[in-house]
């Protein structure tokens, strides 16, 4: 006899999330159970539309006050081409400085105050009960560590650290937006700041209490930090050996045996406890073993360069073909469309962004939202699908398809060889850490390349900014985000659409009727897969897996009004 | 050779009454500040409300962005960690949070699980309970379709809303959504999903309600202390506004209901910040008496002639700064676009036109730009002097 579970309102994250499952007598997910239910609409992108473009830049920024900036950059990008405006060197790399300190104390943000506290969960870490109770040890550097703010148990040391540190590096978007959340100084063209020699001070400071942060407390502990470059170091050799997993256990061993386990940092206490440890047969929560989705991984490649490439370059993975993890596939826009059969918007009304035309359903005052049907409409959100299938987006994808220093791709090609999925809840968040730590060299170098005697903007010529249009895409924490505007006659806005990185994750069924990634990495979990049994009551591996997406709801619900008489973008590869 | 226009500018500017708000009185205001957490001393006057140590928070998430919550965490004096942990024994206990809390909804087979890290449990717990707590709402109301824009936990939000705010000892708005709708409150927003703020809303022409009676809550609610909800708007809301009224709500410095017309205004914002012209303490304030605008972004001078809606805006943002005293939009380049004003965004778009090209300003809220009278001048009578200050004299000298 299975048991349903619901889990709404899914906190810690971003917005209003419903997630709902059945679980077996053996605490083994129901396959086809899972549902991802969007539960809030605000009609957002219509507010853009009728208006000056540059509004939506300020608009779209509220969308989302965890992926603000994104949202800023992205419009920024699209409203680029609309004006066929090139920013100059000096204001692309303020906006790289903004965004990439912005990642970190995002990043940070989602592993220490949203994904890390459920490792404090009582089904844990209950002295008597809890699954860890037999490690004491473990049991208590979880709860110190990582309990929550209002936790009883709480907050833990680290959640403590994060929450300021993370406070001191968003003074950096801070300083160069005029505010945050809400950029006020993005314009097509460039930027409207020009930084003082106080925040080039300012910023290199902050950037040291961050690399104070990921070197005492995330790879290692007050008296025994680890130097950031030693990570890099280590994650090449480990990318070149054929047992990268092993590798880092042993490392971790090695710190352990000399300095115990509360002498680990909270990234190989991770590492080693929410799986490695399997390797030797030691506890470990198993996190590898669930959260698996099996379509594709997509990037749109990431940073403002001036020379042609991108620091982290675009992609798709497919894991039905695991040649990809290592030659990734070009991305094509015009494979891009949205689907709305499961969605509550009015059928027939999907597509390319360039041409699809939505309407919110208005008349559901009778709708039972609690029972669940793969041929109805359950959620507010759409269907993405890159060529006919559903992708996962966010660090993980970023970090297969292009990590400098080739760990992610290294641990995703080993756990195929091992009969593994590589996309689970433990290498979204390894992949989530490691694309911290690949911005933390880059943001300084970025500050090193401030010339205040640059030029900062180029005015576009307005008139341009009549009957065009323009697409932007960018790869904000969460994944990949693109932007579509065009202009009317009077160079007003006449159709905005965004396809945001959560739409992609949080998909409900399409028309395919196949389940979206929440809902795949959902349905994954169980022993049948090699996990630990969940249990309705207290679905930890549910809120583990929902979390390790980085959900962002108010992003991905939300509409644009009929139009599209213009598509040159369905061709567009970038 | 360009003239200094500092002292005409003045002049005439005052003669515009631009100038003529008087600074609040600070000690009148009876408003605990930041800094003032240390001093638990009660203001004459104000009755013991709240117990002092951990008053419980409990902070509803509506149809918002999460953006206050983030700037939540940017909080300065106290930090949110020690607005937590307490200072000299004075302490809020965020008793339900959806962003940082670290309860979760949980039903099995349709029943609330009755655990306390079940969230659906914890927030009937304390809104059906005896305990005072301090109801902040992010987010605005969305209340057409019987509520199913937004539902959490099995039900529309605004079931959720109306227990909490029925029990709350005191309610606070926050953001410019809560407040009087935000962004999800204008036109093609507001007309789909009915989105308003708590006690102030949207007429159904898209006009601001000055008579309060767009709001979900209605223009007669009370909190259970007498108050109506106190407005912190922005967008987001910074840290350095939300935090002393928490304060001031846990140290009593609040006045009573029958006084709250000398610590708020009209909108019911607190006077302490959302008393002056940003205008008036403006760093690019000299640039402004010089005569020197910035023609184009990136440029030095007065952010005027690039749409900075500071001239009509009220907020403290130049004296308080953001991000630890850093910076705030127009210090970094970014002319102001009035988020912290009822109206916002419809009366101040374009974001990029200078207000005196902005119907929407002039003919919008004759009340609403002035507890003083002062700016409505500057904005209607003013228009012309203004822009010839602004633009056509500095041009002439050159």
């Amino acid at each position: 006899m299975s048991k349903e579970v619901v889990v709404d309102p899914l906190t810690r994250i971003e917005g209003h999330l419903k997630v709902r499952a059945e679980i077996d007598e053996d605490g083994n997910v129901v396959d086809g159970s899972p549902y991802s239910v969007g539960t809030l609409f605000r009609n957002f992108e219509n507010i853009i539309k009728g208006h000056e473009p540059t509004d939506a830049i300020h608009i779209s920024s509220r969308f989302c006050g965890v992926c603000y900036l994104a949202h800023a950059t992205t419009s920024t990008r699209a409203l680029e081409e609309l004006y066929d405006v090139e920013p100059p060197k000096q204001g692309r790399l303020m906006r790289n400085i903004a965004n990439g300190a912005q990642a970190i104390e995002d990043h940070a943000e989602i592993i220490y105050a949203l994904w890390l506290p459920d490792l404090a969960n009582p089904l844990y870490t209950d002295p008597d009960d809890g699954i860890l109770a037999p490690f004491s040890g473990l049991r208590k550097e979880l709860v110190n560590r990582f309990a929550a703010i209002n936790d009883p148990n709480g907050p833990g040391e680290s959640y403590l650290k994060a929450v300021q540190t993370r406070k001191e590096v968003a003074k950096v978007p801070g300083i160069i937006n005029g505010m945050s959340p809400h950029p006020r100084t993005f314009q097509p063209g460039g930027i409207s700041y020009v930084p003082k020699e106080a925040d080039v001070s300012k910023f290199a400071s902050v950037w040291q209490r961050a690399v104070d942060f990921v070197e005492k407390v995330a790879l290692g502990r007050p008296n025994n930090p680890i130097p950031y470059t030693a990570w890099f170091d280590l994650a090449e050799e480990w990318a070149g050996s054929s047992t990268p997993l092993a590798d880092i256990l042993e490392w971790i061993n090695g710190i352990e045996d000399q300095n115990g386990i509360s002498g680990l940092g909270d990234v190989p206490l991770l590492l080693k406890y929410g799986a490695l440890n399997a390797l030797q047969g030691g506890p470990n929560l198993r996190m590898h073993r669930y959260g698996i989705t099996n379509d594709l991984l997509l990037s749109y490649g990431c940073w403002e360069e001036w020379n042609d490439e991108p620091y982290l370059s675009p992609g798709v993975v497919d894991l039905q073909d695991p040649a990809t993890i290592t030659e990734p596939d070009p991305v094509d826009t015009s494979q891009i469309r949205e689907d709305v059969k499961n969605s509550f918007y009015e059928d027939g009304t999907g597509g390319h962004p360039s041409s699809e035309s939505t309407k919110p359903l208005t008349d559901l005052t009778d709708e039972d939202f609690e029972t669940y049907q793969a041929d109805k409409k359950y959620t507010w959100s759409k269907a993405p699908r890159y060529n006919g299938r559903p992708a996962e987006v966010g660090p993980l994808a970023r970090m297969v398809i292009d990590d400098p220093t080739g760990l992610v791709p290294a641990i995703a090609l080993r756990l195929h060889e091992l009969g593994l999925s590589p996309v689970n809840t433990f290498t979204r968040e390894v992949a989530r850490f490691q694309n911290l730590m690949v911005l933390v060299p880059k943001v300084l170098e970025w500050v090193t390349m401030i010339d205040q005697s640059g030029n900062f903007y180029n005015e576009p010529d307005w008139e341009a900014g009549k009957n065009s249009e323009g697409l932007g895409m960018w790869e904000p924490p969460r994944g990949a985000l693109l932007h579509y505007a065009s202009t009317d006659s009077d160079g007003n806005i006449d159709k905005y659409q965004a396809v945001v990185p959560t739409t992609w994750n949080m998909s409900p069924r399409g028309a395919d009727g196949k389940m979206g990634p929440y809902e795949q990495a959902v349905n994954s979990i169980g022993p049948k897969n090699g996990s630990l049994p969940e249990t309705a009551e207290n679905p930890v591996q549910i809120f583990h897996t929902i979390r390790s997406f980085d959900p962002c709801i108010a992003c991905a619900c939300h509409t644009i009004g009929p139009n599209g008489e213009k598509n040159k973008f369905e061709t567009r590869r970038c | 050779m360009s003239r200094d226009f500092s002292d005409l500018s003045e002049k005439e500017l005052k003669d515009l009454n631009l100038l003529d708000i008087n600074r609040r009185d600070f000690l009148k205001a009876s408003f605990a500040t930041a800094s003032a957490l240390g001093v638990s001393t009660l203001i004459d006057n104000v009755e013991p409300a709240l117990a002092q140590s951990s008053t419980k928070l409990v902070w509803l998430s509506g149809a918002e962005c999460a953006g206050c919550s983030i700037s939540l965490l940017n909080a300065e004096e106290p930090s949110i960690v020690e607005a937590v942990t307490g200072v000299d024994g004075v302490s809020v206990d965020v008793a339900y949070h959806e962003v940082i809390g670290y309860q979760t909804g949980v039903k099995v087979d349709g029943e609330s699980v009755d655990e306390d890290y079940n969230a659906l449990k914890q927030f009937e717990d304390i809104v059906h309970g005896d305990e005072d707590y301090i109801l902040v709402v992010e987010g605005a109301v969305q209340d057409k379709m019987d509520g199913n824009f937004l539902r959490i936990g099995g039900k529309p939000f605004i079931e959720h809303l109306d227990a909490a705010a029925d029990n709350a000892s005191l309610t606070v708005a926050v953001g410019a959504c809560a407040c009087w709708g935000g962004i999800p409150g204008a036109p093609n927003g507001h007309d789909v999903t009915g989105a308003k703020g708590l006690q102030f809303g949207v007429e159904e022409n898209g006009e601001l309600n000055k008579k309060k009676l767009g709001g979900y809550l209605g223009a007669d609610y009370e909190s259970g202390l007498g108050y109506p909800v106190v407005n912190v708007p922005g967008c987001p809301v910074s840290p350095e506004w939300i935090m002393p009224v928490v304060v001031a709500a846990l140290l009593n410095r609040i006045p009573t209901p029958d006084a709250i017309g000398g610590w708020v205004d009209e909108y019911h914002r607190p006077l302490d910040m959302f008393g002056e012209i940003e205008h008036q303490s403006c760093t690019r304030r000299g640039e402004y008496g010089r005569g020197n605008f910035a023609e184009t972004y990136s440029d030095d001078g007065c952010l005027w002639k690039l749409g900075c809606k500071a001239p009509v805006t009220y907020a403290n943002c130049p004296e308080q700064q953001w991000h630890g005293h850093n910076t705030y939009c127009m210090e970094s380049g970014g002319p102001c676009i009035g988020c912290t004003q009822p109206g916002f965004p419809e009366a101040f778009r374009p974001f990029n036109e200078p207000i005196e090209g902005l119907p929407s300003i002039l003919g919008f809220d004759v009340g609403d730009f002035a507890k003083a009278g002062a700016v409505i001048t500057a904005a209607g009578i003013g228009a012309h002097a203004i822009k010839r200050i602004a633009f056509g004299e500095k041009e002439e000298e050159e």
